[in-house]
């Protein structure tokens, strides 16, 4: 009886030990044909997905007996589904080896060590080539460690017979946009129960602060300082009490909805909507005869602008089997060739510079708003290391702010909270 | 006396349950009893989930910082009000359709299977379905449609601390009090005839066969299903991670919400931990007090 059951247990930690290093990660493969495997993770933007297959397959086409590079594409759904998914893998080691990342979460990814510095991965003439807004949104501590697959940028599309039935003036420059007061007595002459003024959230996610942050960036405010190392005394002074007060006014008046339907705009109960340029693609494609039109991103009465930019891009992650392949596949996904097939097909604004000479698409209307906006008023979201933190807390708050909570108090609340959580971040980066 | 072959007999009977049992007893501690020492060592630690090999020990600091968040607070108020609520409302409201149900009448299938259906559907598609029909909108949201019908003024719904949560507790008991109905039927359907047979004879009408029948009859029944729609609602995420984002201002935000937010969002993995080893012990507690005051 007694052996038997050591018999057991022996069974048992032989499990137990075989189950522990299943975990480990594997060594690099090649596939039946003698070609090294190649892995990449990229988020489910049903737009863009088509663009990123056929470059995959360009590539496997171009490096064939070389090179196979496989991508899938991790839903996210309207929160951080791909995050969390990251998030797992980073902490088994087992990430791919290219890793798609949303730009404001480079910062925090390359502080972590979850990707790898590019700065003698990519060439000097690659660079040169990028927006500096991608440079930027990709540099951490000096270093280059994304590459954007697009741009992005956020402006006001509207209903066109609803602006023309109210008389509304339409702005003919970036200088000329209408001001926040504007759009709220806009919003407030055209709005109904059946049809609010204006679409303020897209989704309950990242959506809120990239779209909304821009508010804070043009009224002598922002999310944190420069290096991203403090909240308190940036996102809730007093320019960002009276972004927040603004936004506030539009919600508890009625005059934008706090559950809008995804298409809310198209099917006519919104005459508004603060949205991208992929959204407006769509909205081209799937509803074209809805009289759309799109103007500039709002600016302050005295005249500051701010835009949000910052999109996708892509890394080299700690857990690449093999660099030299992560190298060619990071190159060639990140081309200008490969950048202009997601600006065409997905609706985003091109990450290289070379990729804006003789494109219709991005000097002329509708799409030439966005462009302009790049170039003059962009201004990206903070490059913090507790980004991840930062944004469904600000998600949390402005909906909170939306809902009738106090402005101020919410806002001190998530600047204590952030600079509370960079401490620990500190904390445990010194051990 | 045990005789030498009682002995040898019992000891193949061990062996057979030892070898039947052993697969089961090893994915168990496996996936659970692994998981649970781990978390209690995990809480021990600053462990960023993006740095595993950086984590270092902090000892119980993990702990003095949950005893004075009041999130924690929040949080476990939001879960035993969610709890409490969804068993004094799903548990009568399942009992009452089970009754119903038990009828051998034509046609009774239909409404069984109508009220067990929104068990079937997802809980997550169920969750964004009722978002829609929570929209504060009147002219977007049904129930707000509805409520504007009859001249009243449209609630907030999801949006206001005060109805957040009783929103979502009537969606759920909506969507599970089908499972629960199930059980009670298989329960109330194994009283035996000749019980409510010979009530009748001592002259009992239908309430006195349902006090005096029924409900010692279904008691056993009723106990585990209060306990494991305790266990299950004290577990409740899906609907606040879908509906709310466990708000406005917190009045949703449940224990486990709480630490997918920090374990997974913030990767504060011993933080995380050291909730879930809190959760852990106050279910357990409010398992055992059940289990003792049952037996009382």
């Amino acid at each position: 009886m007694r052996r038997f059951l050591i018999l057991l247990c022996m069974i048992a930690l032989l499990g137990y030990a075989f189950a522990a290093g299943a975990n480990e990660a594997a060594a690099a493969k090649t596939n039946a044909n003698g070609e090294k495997e190649i892995t990449m993770w990229y988020y489910d933007n049903k737009t863009m997905q088509p663009a990123f297959s056929q470059r995959v397959e360009d590539f496997n086409a171009k490096y064939k007996g070389q090179y196979h590079l496989t991508i899938t594409f991790v839903p996210r759904g309207s929160g951080y589904g791909y995050e969390d998914k990251v998030n797992s893998a980073a902490f088994t080691d087992q990430l791919p080896d290219l890793v798609s990342i949303d730009g404001p979460n480079v910062a925090n990814y390359a502080a972590n060590g979850i990707i790898i510095p590019l700065d003698d991965l990519v060439s000097e003439e690659s660079k040169a080539d990028l927006m500096p807004s991608i440079v930027i949104q990709g540099t951490y501590d000096n270093h280059l460690y994304a590459i954007g697959y697009n741009e992005s940028s956020t402006a006001l599309i509207y209903n066109k017979e609803i602006f023309e039935k109210n008389g509304f003036r339409i702005p003919k420059s970036i200088e000329d946009a209408y001001t926040w007061e504007e759009i709220y007595e806009m919003a407030k002459k055209i709005s109904t129960p059946e049809c609010v003024g204006i679409k303020l959230i897209t989704n309950k996610g990242e959506a809120i602060p990239y779209v909304l942050s821009s508010f804070w960036d043009m009224n002598n405010s922002a999310f944190t300082s420069a290096d991203g190392s403090k909240c308190d005394g940036y996102i809730n002074n007093e320019g960002g009490i009276e972004a927040g007060k603004y936004l506030q006014k539009f919600f508890v008046e009625g005059l934008a909805n706090l559950d809008p339907t995804p298409t809310e705009l198209q099917d006519g109960k919104s005459a508004m909507w603060l949205a991208n340029s992929g959204y407006l693609k769509g909205i081209l494609k799937s509803y074209p005869d809805f009289p759309v039109a799109v103007t500039y991103y709002p600016r302050t009465k005295s005249g500051n602008a701010a835009s949000p930019c910052g999109s996708w891009a892509v890394g080299i992650s700690k857990n690449a089997k093999d660099l030299e392949a992560a190298k060619v596949a990071l190159e060639f996904m990140t081309n200008a060739e490969s950048t202009l097939a997601y600006s065409t097909i997905g609706g985003y604004p091109p990450s290289r510079k070379s990729n804006y000479e003789g494109n219709e698409m991005w000097n002329t209307e509708p799409f030439k708003v966005y462009a302009e906006e790049l170039f003059a008023t962009a201004v990206p979201r903070p490059r913090t290391p507790v980004y991840t933190v930062l944004s469904p807390k600000f998600s949390e708050t402005l909906l909170d702010i939306a809902a009738g909570a106090d402005v101020k108090e919410g806002l001190d609340a998530l600047a204590k909270y952030v600079d509370e959580e960079y401490a620990r971040f500190q904390s445990s980066l010194k051990k | 006396m045990k005789t030498k072959k009682t002995k040898s007999l019992k000891q193949t009977e061990f062996k057979y349950v030892a070898l039947f049992t052993f697969p089961a007893l090893f994915l168990l501690s496996y996936f659970m009893f692994q998981a649970m020492v781990l978390a209690f060592g995990f809480s021990l630690l600053n462990f960023n989930m993006l740095k595993p090999k950086d984590a270092f020990f902090v000892g119980l600091e993990n702990y003095r910082r949950l005893f004075t968040d009041p999130t924690f607070y929040r949080a476990l108020r939001n879960s035993i009000y969610f709890t409490f609520v969804v068993i004094i409302y799903q548990i009568p409201l399942a009992f009452g359709l089970a009754l119903l149900v038990r009828k051998k009448l034509r046609g009774v299938g239909i409404f069984r299977t109508a009220y067990f259906t929104p068990l079937v559907t997802s809980i997550t598609v169920v969750s964004i379905l009722w978002t829609f029909i929570y929209n504060p909108n009147p002219t977007q949201g049904l129930l707000n449609a509805m409520i504007v019908k009859f001249g009243m003024k449209p609630s907030m719904f999801l949006h206001d601390p005060k109805s957040a949560m009783n929103a979502i507790i009537l969606m759920s008991g909506w969507h599970s009090a089908g499972r629960q109905m199930m059980i009670l039927l298989a329960g109330l359907q194994a009283i035996p005839e000749d019980l409510y047979e010979a009530a009748a004879i001592d002259g009992a009408n239908a309430f006195g066969k349902f006090i005096h029948v029924t409900l010692p009859g279904i008691k056993n029944v009723m106990i585990f299903v209060v306990q494991i729609t305790m266990i299950s609602a004290m577990k409740v995420f899906t609907q606040p991670y879908v509906m709310t984002q466990g708000g406005p201002k917190e009045s949703t935000k449940t224990l486990t919400y709480f630490i997918y937010q920090q374990g997974f969002q913030f990767r504060n993995v011993g933080y995380a931990s050291s909730i879930s080893v809190l959760f852990f012990i106050i279910v357990v507690t409010i398992s055992l007090l059940m289990k003792s005051l049952i037996k009382e």
